[in-house]
């Protein structure tokens, strides 16, 4: 077999660049607070070994490119036993940036991996099930919109908003989907859902590296888009924003507005349509999604060359914007919890771009629930460590796994979605979080 | 699995040793051991069978690497724990996985601090103090890790378990020396044996006093956060006509004992470009082209801190009229019109060394040279020579124009003595470049041997680069070789980066 890969080639210089001073393993050394919280990636902190860790895998991929060895079952673990959360990627560019594009390159391994049918086992059956079922839960596509059931949805042409709710408040957690129906209702919003017309985003398939598959998810979402004839997206799904704000942009489509939840009930707020009338006496802390976060900032497509200048600089010509994370959804939750009248938000220590990822997504939960469940654990002990009485989010797949990590156990901290929150605050009943098996 | 313990920098530091490129040999085996007692094992099992082995605590640096085939690497990553903080005698008992900027947090919440070694605070603090010099911009009133090593735990290259100094007794960790066996000089002595003798699995480490806040607020955004500024703290730059009245001026900031810290991080061009990442193309040229007006050549930056106003306000008097009497003029960050809007970053970069690492940023490498320990006046000499040499390559194209003198040093110990090294930026990818760095560490190299300018760094981490320096230095390396052998006579702890017990041969 040839090991040459053209498409790891064109990444061959960063790959040599990587000088291995392991900040790809901590949170930026500015903001390190202490000696507990200090390393930013789920997969290194557990597995321990070089390999897991950002740098560790970009260079196994030299070594893969170089023909020194070849993909073997160790090599397919450590490739994705990665939730490709982006931690390292920022923490590289902070030291080297624009030079180094390391969640590319963790991208890219993927998709050769994927190519050569070299992935784990769970993964082959999670694009079947994607295909087949749009979910990649292997759930039927007529009951994706059941949890909407009894909530007076009408199916209305050419709505002010699309609510995508996506595979997880679907068929796991509804209680976040009824809350945000509830909410939207409440504020008079005139919106539509797909219902079993919805299909999945496609990120777990991305995140996998299964080009193909993903292309046909996203065309057939776009298809579903034009049907519903709204102008604006909204999805609590960070994985569903990630795609449709970031990636779907990059691959030509998507003429809507996406919007997160929370920045969208942040507008609700700011418009007079909602307001909070009910006390809400709760200390919480907010855990970033790195899908909302940091990989929710753009990143447009760079089609430059390096150069050089003064002598040995290396540049980019033209110079090419560095993704560090900043323009990610981190501030609208923020203000929607201060708002609430009684609610004081305290901070964990990795927060915002640098936000300790659960390690659910890129195919984890999936594959490797060990690792999902541990990265989850750890982001609850942080939780716990500020005092909080509940964790707050709006990822339901992140809620997924931190409840699957407790497997029913009181882990010193509650977690709630932010719609609970919401319209518990707005005077209303919030639903709290269970998973629908 | 194995690729990622093979990699490393000082592509062409390790040409001038071995063979081109950043790969070093593939260990047999990794082992991630939880304890001394399980390091231990893993020794008496590699004197068993034979097998070399090597530590590795963070692997910052080439060093980490085994040197050949055929050995076992332990990974020291799971002993990661501060085990004691002791306040009252100022010191921390750490595992080798600790680094520096996790160590200085938490002794900062008690009011104290740790050095940081120059590679910045990612570094494992063990290792620095045990195995290597570990030199760094706070050494003013730190010192470097060679001096700041109190007890000891070592499993020697046959498998024992020994606690040097003070533990050896069971008095404690606050002394290197005794009561106990005082071994620091056998597997230390000036710059650590690189891995070459054994493994250390605990050591106590000085703390200093921490005139700031518990922790200090993170402020600005990334890539640049900074650090605002608490009252108690004051920076400036110590800006002056030539090098030979900075030197005076370090001389009597020292006698004067003022000041918190006293360094010059890098030639003022080489500061910008490595922010380059930040600015436009057009701005990145407008500001190397202007930076000198803003950061001049010649200059020292010092800060002042202290928990008395009044204390701080003789220390800026006494500063203000030493760097005056010798001819400079002393510029306060904070009213600076340029750096006042970035004052917090130079906190993080200057006196926190938070951003060390970038001066691998332009090009993905970098080399030293020179920077051997000196007594001011004769270190000083380094920096005319190193420019001349250097400005060939510079003007070749072969480095990054970082204007040639790129020398990053200064007092340490109240300026008992002095540290000036010399950085270079070349491209390990383009062979001229790579080329023209081997040329330039032999030619620096010979340059401070002829001048009697002490060992440099890379010969300090090259044992053949080091082979050339023994003769002048004690035949050191001749001392070296007998402990090598009298405590590892099976030859099994890596001793690529130290000695090798058998001469090398001469050259035909």
């Amino acid at each position: 077999m040839d090991l040459k890969e053209p498409d790891l080639e064109k990444y061959r210089t960063q790959m040599e660049r990587c000088f291995r001073c392991s900040l790809c393993k901590w949170v930026p050394i500015t903001q390190v607070k202490g000696w507990r919280f200090a390393q930013n990636c789920p997969a290194i902190l557990k597995y321990n070994f070089h390999a897991y860790s950002g740098g560790g895998k970009l260079i196994a991929a030299l070594g893969l490119l170089e023909g020194k060895y070849g993909i073997t079952e160790e090599f397919v673990r450590v490739v994705y036993r990665c939730s490709l959360c982006g931690a390292c990627d920022l923490a590289c560019k902070i030291i080297l940036g624009e030079r180094m594009e390391p969640l590319e390159i963790l991208h890219e391994l993927r998709r050769r991996f994927f190519r050569e049918g070299r992935i784990p086992e769970r993964h082959g059956r999670l694009v079947e099930d994607t295909l087949k079922y749009g979910n990649p839960y292997a759930e039927p596509q007529e009951g994706r919109g059941a949890w909407a059931g009894g909530l007076g949805v009408e199916g209305g042409k050419r709505p002010e908003v699309l609510y995508f709710a996506g595979c997880t408040p679907s068929y796991r957690l509804p209680s976040v989907a009824k809350n945000t129906i509830r909410l939207l209702k409440r504020a008079g919003v005139s919106f539509g859902i797909l219902a079993e017309k919805e299909t999945c985003c496609g990120s777990p398939l991305y995140k996998i590296g299964a080009e193909e598959a993903f292309r046909e998810q996203v065309e057939r979402n776009l298809e579903g888009f034009d049907r519903l004839g709204a102008e604006i997206l909204v999805t609590q799904c960070a994985g569903c924003y990630h795609m449709f704000r970031t990636v779907y942009p990059e691959m030509g489509g998507m003429d809507l507005e996406v919007l997160h939840l929370s920045e969208y009930v942040e507008r609700l707020l700011e418009e007079g349509r909602i307001g909070f009338t009910r006390e809400m006496p709760l200390k919480v802390t907010w855990h970033d999604p790195c899908h909302l976060g940091r990989l929710g900032e753009r990143r447009p497509r760079w089609g430059g060359r390096e150069v050089k200048r003064y002598g040995q600089m290396v540049l980019t010509e033209p110079r090419k914007k560095v993704a560090y994370g900043k323009e990610g959804v981190y501030e609208p939750p923020r203000r929607i919890l201060r708002a609430i009248p009684g609610v004081s938000l305290v901070e964990m220590q990795r927060i915002r771009e640098f936000s300790f990822c659960c390690a659910a997504g890129g195919g984890v939960r999936a594959a490797y629930p060990d690792l999902a469940h541990f990265g989850a654990r750890e982001r609850l002990e942080e939780a716990k460590a500020t005092g909080a009485e509940a964790l707050v989010t709006c990822c339901p797949f992140c809620e997924l796994n931190f409840l699957e990590a407790l497997e029913g156990r009181d882990g010193g901290v509650r977690v709630m979605d932010l719609t609970e929150l919401v319209l518990e605050a707005m005077g209303e009943e919030g639903q709290g979080l269970e998973i629908r098996r | 699995m194995l690729a990622g313990y093979s990699r490393y920098w000082a592509a062409a530091l390790r040409t001038v040793e071995k063979s081109p490129g950043k790969w070093t040999p593939f260990p047999d085996a990794v082992v991630l051991p939880g304890s001394a007692e399980e390091v231990r094992e893993v020794v008496r099992i590699c004197n068993r069978y034979g097998v070399r082995f090597k530590a590795h605590s963070t692997g910052w640096g080439p060093w980490a690497a085994v040197s050949q085939r055929n050995s076992v690497l332990l990974d020291l990553r799971r002993m990661n724990r501060i085990l004691e903080l002791d306040e009252r005698n100022r010191y921390a008992v750490i595992e080798p996985y600790v680094s520096a900027m996790q160590l200085r947090a938490e002794a900062m919440k008690r009011g104290l601090t740790c050095h940081v070694a120059g590679c910045g605070p990612n570094h494992s603090v063990l290792a620095s103090c045990t195995s290597q010099e570990g030199m760094g911009a706070d050494a003013y009133t730190m010192s470097h890790n060679n001096r700041n090593l109190l007890g000891v735990e070592w499993v020697t290259p046959t498998g024992e378990l020994v606690r040097v100094g003070s533990p050896g007794s069971g008095a404690g960790w606050f002394c290197g020396d005794g009561p106990g066996p005082s071994l620091r000089g056998i597997f230390k002595g000036e710059w650590g044996a690189l891995g070459g003798l054994g493994v250390f699995t605990k050591c106590a480490v000085k703390l200093y006093p921490w005139p700031g806040p518990p922790e200090l607020k993170v402020v600005g955004e990334v890539p640049n956060y900074g650090y605002e500024l608490p009252e108690n703290f004051r920076l400036y730059l110590a800006v002056f006509p030539d090098w030979e009245s900075l030197n005076e001026a370090a001389y009597r900031i020292g006698d004067a004992k003022i000041g918190y810290l006293v360094w010059r991080t890098a030639s003022p061009q080489f500061l910008v470009l490595q922010m380059g990442s930040q600015f436009s193309e057009e701005e990145l040229s407008q500001l190397y082209e202007t930076v000198e007006a803003v950061l001049p050549v010649h200059r020292l930056e010092i800060t002042l801190a202290s928990p008395s106003t009044k204390e701080l306000e003789y220390e800026e008097k006494v500063l203000r009229a030493i760097v005056e009497e010798t001819g400079g003029e002393l510029r306060n960050v904070a009213e600076d019109p340029i750096l006042s809007g970035m004052k917090e970053y130079l906190f993080a970069a200057f006196v926190f060394q938070n951003y060390n690492a970038r001066v691998f940023s332009l090009t993905g490498d970098f080399l030293t040279s020179f920077g051997a320990e000196l007594c001011p006046d004769r270190a000083l000499r380094t920096i005319p020579l190193g420019r001349e040499i250097r400005r060939k390559y510079v003007e070749k194209g072969l480095f990054v124009r970082d204007g040639a003198e790129n020398f990053w040093g200064g007092p340490e110990e109240q300026n008992r003595f002095c540290h000036w090294e010399g950085l270079l930026s070349y491209d390990p990818a383009e062979r001229k470049s790579l080329e023209g760095a081997m040329e330039y560490v032999e030619e620096s190299d010979r340059v401070a041997l002829e001048r009697k300018l002490g060992m440099t760094i890379p010969s300090h981490l090259s044992p053949l680069l080091a082979e050339r320096f023994s003769p002048h230095h004690q035949h050191f390396q001749e001392w070296l070789r007998r402990i090598k052998k009298k405590f590892d006579p099976a030859n099994l702890s890596d001793h690529g980066y130290y000695v090798n017990p058998e001469p090398t041969p001469p050259s035909p």
